[in-house]
């Protein structure tokens, strides 16, 4: 019997798992809103399912694309140079909630800046492929990758959207320290973050009353602790098992974003800590897989472009977690499959499909014969 | 690319995996520490946030009479409150409320304006629903209603000492309000809204249901009551007496049929009387009962073998001396036979039988009687009267207390005591209350009487013989009935004051029992301080009389056919104009005392009916106030029975009702899920401006 390889089988469930666990979840936490807003109960969970479904094509079409084409300049070069113009056009929308995220196709908006990360993180990991054992020649290897990476975070930072930038910034740097990056610039780094944080934190109000939250929310619970305190109060009243799915109290108005950024919350309220515990270790599967992969990964383009896509989603949801958790201010970093939101869960499902496409290889590569 | 740069990065990735796994250890022991070591704290965090408890009222428990008729029940009243930080113009507003409540505009301003009282005033309590009507038409920011309980005694005075009264804060302030508060009461409910971040309310649910207060079933009977309440007040008219006490208790059972003090005082509106006037005189007041007195010697004696009921007893003239005291009759006489001693009562004779008794014998036989310790009537402040032991007695006690001197009582003891000669021999437990009951009228408990024999049937049947002789030939001769045999004994004692008997002040009393040969009640009846003659023979004898032949009668006891017939017809005329026909709920008018100064003041129950008759609305569903507001308006009496909804009526709706006419009306307890509906419109009301933020950036 011939062996014919396969994709990662786990990878594809775990991801799977999550995306159909946060339909169930954005539905229970957003039917509320919807029948106060649209008059109609399923009218969120509805659209993230037609978002879900797309998703899935999305991936599976993906999947069926040799990851090697993404490193060809005449592939990356008009991938990136769309993301660009796409960002660029997007500060002329007109701003919701004081933010030009959303570029709008009918009652649809898409955002850039999510397909922008994956067009990054493609790009890092060709120069690093290409540049292998370079990166430390500041000048001609290091600065122009910064560049790179810096005009495109600072154009989603403007948008504003700090949250998607600084979390970008974060994978690069990681990929970079993998990659063999001289401690000496993570000192310097550091010795830079301080007066960064001084003047676009400390000195801006509504960021350093998230800070402020963050460490007190209680002084403030109407205020500025408000989002905190009802995600800790949410999160703590579930419980061991939680009120029962559907039976969440803090979606009722009282979390913002219940079914995005506070998705997490209304699952420790509803699921107790079994649905919490269940949803991280999910987390930690797919980064082992995606970990495993990488570390399999027939060409150092396919170790860094599934490193980044890897952490990508392990680390936004650590991020998202935390934040949830009071143990990370709060910023607006959606969790990774599960939050309501289409570009956001197409984003990772596109993402998965070029990982399960790596695994598809690596077995190809492996296979007797 | 070398090995040791794969090797320092298979390393560096190790890093990686290990700082994300520590990361997701980091916000698992998280987890744990939230959701199960500070879960309880958080659950209460979000129970405070999200759900808003309110108090659910238990309606009080109502008070009967024998027959089922409402002594006191419970009204729903609003009282008119505001929130002066709602109002646009507080002056303005003041001068509106202030005309309509009969208030001063100007304190109700200064009131309003008080930033103490920025979210919450009393405007005026028990406001008639007309002047609710008048002001909720101006529609005013920050003036609203709350319903409250107001207790209500339809009888007014009637029975004022035994039904006592519920003060402001709804406790039991004296009598049998206070006496069986615990089980009148039952106890508040508790209901939660659950509310969203919006502060609108989504759920309802009950945490704890009201239990509504037990009802009492009184032995009381309210016409008796009425016969008491009205010949006591003749009596006191006609003798100028300062004070007075009649009670009517069942004979066999101790069971008191009715219990009169005067003063009376309007349970309605209690607070309008000094503090004096709410004492039940009957189980609180002490006095020196005199000659009635002289029946624990009498029974002593008998019970002893001392005397029989033939023995002639030499009253020497009318004076003896003992303890270097001479003690006097009113008249002298010479030999007297037991039942003579009683009948004339005299001093002399009952003080030889004393004698005869001895000092440790005589007290034994008042403690027996029960003289010296509470009856254990379910009546508050009862006092267990003043009696000392017989070794502190002087020389003179024993001849003293034998005819009722020495010796501190209170009616209600005196009067148990004269009983257990007319129930053959029984000391019982006096009540007032017959049975508790709960709201759908299913029997609680009942209080059962207790009693104790404490002398022989023989000696009862003497002292009855006796006492029979004291009203048909003695000094009670103006307590004899017509038609019944009666039985009884007089008593006058001077009062003690400022530590001498007084020449001229006196309790003057008669306490006897009928009909012979089996007596069916036991009547008391005291006047303190006549001033138009003294001798309980003269001043208490015939209101005894009246008292007891009327209820006889009212008891439908068939008259000694060896005797010639009453000429009284049963049940007078005037009882029936005082009680039209049992209508327990009076009209607002005739017992509100509170009512505003406002023009629409209607002192009197006012007729808006235009012609002679209007058919009868529907009633059913409504509540108690509504229906009583209808009756007023159209000049109807309301004979209402339960508490709740009305759901039947008689005559039914549509039916011609002439204005003066009786309309009764059952009411039964209104659903839960009605009153939280209503409680929950309320809430909607006033959450306006209590919102919480939504969300933030």
């Amino acid at each position: 019997m011939a062996y014919k390889p396969s994709s990662d089988k786990i990878l594809f469930f775990t991801a799977g798992f999550l995306a159909i666990f946060g339909l169930v979840m954005v539905y229970s936490a957003s039917s509320v809103k919807a029948a106060s807003e649209h008059g109609m109960s399923s009218y969120f969970f509805l659209r993230q399912l037609a978002f879900a479904a797309i998703g899935l094509v999305l991936m599976y079409g993906v999947m069926k694309i040799d990851y090697r084409r993404w490193q060809n300049p005449r592939v990356l070069i008009p991938f990136l140079s769309l993301c660009v113009v796409l960002l660029l056009f997007v500060l002329t929308q007109p701003a919701i909630n004081g933010a030009h995220r959303w570029l709008h196709f009918g009652s649809f908006g898409f955002q850039p800046s999510e397909f922008a990360k994956l067009a990054v993180l493609m790009f890092v990991a060709w120069f690093l492929h290409r540049y292998e054992g370079e990166i430390n020649r500041f000048s001609r290897r290091l600065l122009p990758l910064g560049l790179a990476v810096g005009f495109f975070a600072v154009l989603i930072a403007v948008e504003p959207d700090l949250g998607q930038a600084l979390c970008l910034c974060l994978i690069v740097t990681v990929l970079l320290f993998v990659a063999g990056l001289s401690w000496r610039y993570f000192l310097g780094a550091a010795a830079l973050a301080i007066p960064a944080f001084y003047f676009f934190v400390v000195k801006v109000p509504y960021r350093w009353d998230r800070i402020q939250a963050f460490r007190n929310p209680f002084e403030d619970p109407m205020g500025t602790g408000w989002q905190i305190t009802q995600s800790l109060i949410a999160v703590g009243s579930g419980g061991v098992t939680g009120l029962g799915l559907g039976a969440s109290r803090q979606k009722l108005f009282y979390l913002p974003e219940a079914s995005s950024d506070f998705l997490f919350a209304v699952i420790g309220e509803e699921l107790g800590i079994i649905g919490t515990t269940l949803v991280v270790v999910a987390f930690l599967i797919y980064f082992l897989r995606g970990v495993r992969i990488a570390l399999r990964a027939r060409d150092r383009f396919g170790f860094y472009l599934a490193l980044g896509i890897t952490l990508m989603v392990a680390l936004q949801a650590l991020i998202n977690i935390s934040m949830v958790l009071a143990l990370m201010p709060t910023k607006g970093i959606a969790l990774p499959f599960m939050s309501q939101g289409g570009s956001s869960l197409w984003l990772n499902m596109l993402a998965t499909g070029v990982l399960l496409n790596l695994s598809y290889q690596n077995k190809l590569a492996e296979a007797p014969g | 690319m070398s090995n040791s740069g794969r090797s320092s990065k298979n390393t560096r990735t190790a890093l990686v995996i290990l700082g994300i796994s520590f990361w997701s250890l980091l916000i698992l022991l998280r987890l744990v520490q939230l959701q199960v070591f500070e879960h309880p704290t958080y659950r209460r965090l979000a129970s405070e946030r999200q759900q808003v408890r309110r108090s659910i009222h238990a309606p009080r428990g109502v008070i009967y009479d024998s027959h089922m008729a409402e002594l006191a029940t419970s009204v729903t009243v609003s009282t008119a409150v505001a929130e002066p930080r709602r109002m646009k113009d507080i002056p303005g507003t003041a001068r509106e409320l202030a005309s309509i409540l009969g208030l001063d505009p100007g304190k109700l301003t200064r009131r309003l304006s008080d930033p103490a009282h920025r979210s919450f005033a009393i405007l005026k309590r028990r406001i008639d629903p007309k002047v609710e009507a008048r002001i909720e038409a101006l529609d005013l920011d920050g003036v609203y209603f709350v319903d409250e309980s107001m207790r209500v005694y339809p009888n007014r005075d009637l029975a004022c000492h035994t039904l006592g009264f519920v003060n402001m804060n709804g406790d039991g302030g004296a009598g049998l309000e206070l006496q069986y508060d615990g089980e009148l009461k039952g106890s508040e409910g508790i209901y939660s809204f659950d509310v969203d971040a919006r502060r609108r309310s989504f759920r309802v649910h009950v945490d704890k249901p009201p239990v509504q207060g037990k009802s009492l079933v009184l032995s009381i009977d309210k016409s008796i009551q009425y016969i008491a309440d009205r010949e006591l007040a003749a009596g006191i008219e006609a003798t100028g007496a300062k004070a007075g006490t009649i009670i009517v208790m069942e004979s066999e059972t101790g069971r008191i049929l009715a219990l009169s003090n005067h003063p009376q005082f309007n349970s309605n509106k209690y607070n309008e009387y000094e503090a004096d006037y709410w004492r039940n005189r009957a189980v609180s007041d002490l006095f020196e009962p005199g000659s009635t007195f002289k029946v624990v010697v009498a029974t002593a004696a008998l019970e002893a073998g001392l005397t029989h009921p033939e023995e002639k007893i030499d009253c020497q003239m009318g004076s003896i001396n003992i303890g270097g005291h001479l003690f006097r009759d009113h008249k002298g006489y010479g030999l007297l036979s037991f039942s003579q001693v009683l009948e004339f009562s005299s001093n002399v004779g009952v003080a030889k039988l004393g004698l005869r008794l001895g000092e440790q014998r005589l007290y034994e036989a008042l403690r027996t009687f029960g003289f010296g310790s509470r009856t254990g009537v379910d009546l508050p402040g009862e006092i267990v009267g003043l009696v000392r032991d017989w070794h502190q007695w002087s020389g003179l006690s024993i001849g003293a207390i034998s005819f009722g001197q020495e010796v501190g009582v209170t009616s209600l003891q005196i009067l148990n005591a004269i009983n257990a000669i007319a129930n053959g021999g029984f000391r019982v437990r006096p009540s007032v209350v017959d049975r508790v009951i709960d709201e759908n009228g299913d029997l609680v408990r009942v209080v059962a009487p207790e009693r104790e024999r404490i002398m022989s049937p023989r000696t009862a049947e003497a002292v009855t013989h006796a006492f029979e002789g004291v009203v048909v030939r003695g000094t009670g001769k103006r307590a004899a009935l017509e038609g019944y045999r009666a039985a009884g004994k007089t008593g006058t004692a001077q009062k003690i004051v400022n530590g001498r008997y007084s020449p001229s002040q006196y309790v003057a009393s008669f306490i006897g029992f009928a009909p012979l040969p089996q007596p069916r009640i036991t009547v008391l009846v005291q006047l303190d301080e006549p001033s138009r003659g003294y001798y309980g023979g003269e001043v208490s004898a015939p209101i005894f009389k009246r008292v007891t032949q009327e209820v006889l009668m009212q008891l439908r006891l068939p008259p000694d056919p060896n005797l010639p017939l009453p000429k009284l017809q049963p049940m007078a005329a005037s009882t029936q104009d005082y009680l039209p026909n049992a209508t327990p709920v009076r009209p607002l008018g005739s017992f509100s005392g509170r009512r505003p100064a406002g023009p629409e003041q209607p002192g009197v129950l006012t007729v808006h009916v235009g012609g002679d008759s209007a058919p009868l609305p529907d009633f059913r569903g409504q509540s108690k106030r509504e229906v009583l507001n209808r009756c007023i308006d159209i000049g109807i009496h309301l004979e209402a029975s339960g508490a709740g909804v009305a759901v039947f009526q008689s005559p039914p709706p549509g039916t011609r009702i002439f204005r003066g006419e009786t309309c009764s009306v059952t009411f039964v307890q209104a659903n839960l899920e009605k009153a939280l509906a209503a409680a929950e419109a309320q809430y909607a009301a006033e959450r306006a401006d209590t919102r919480m933020p939504d969300s933030r950036p």
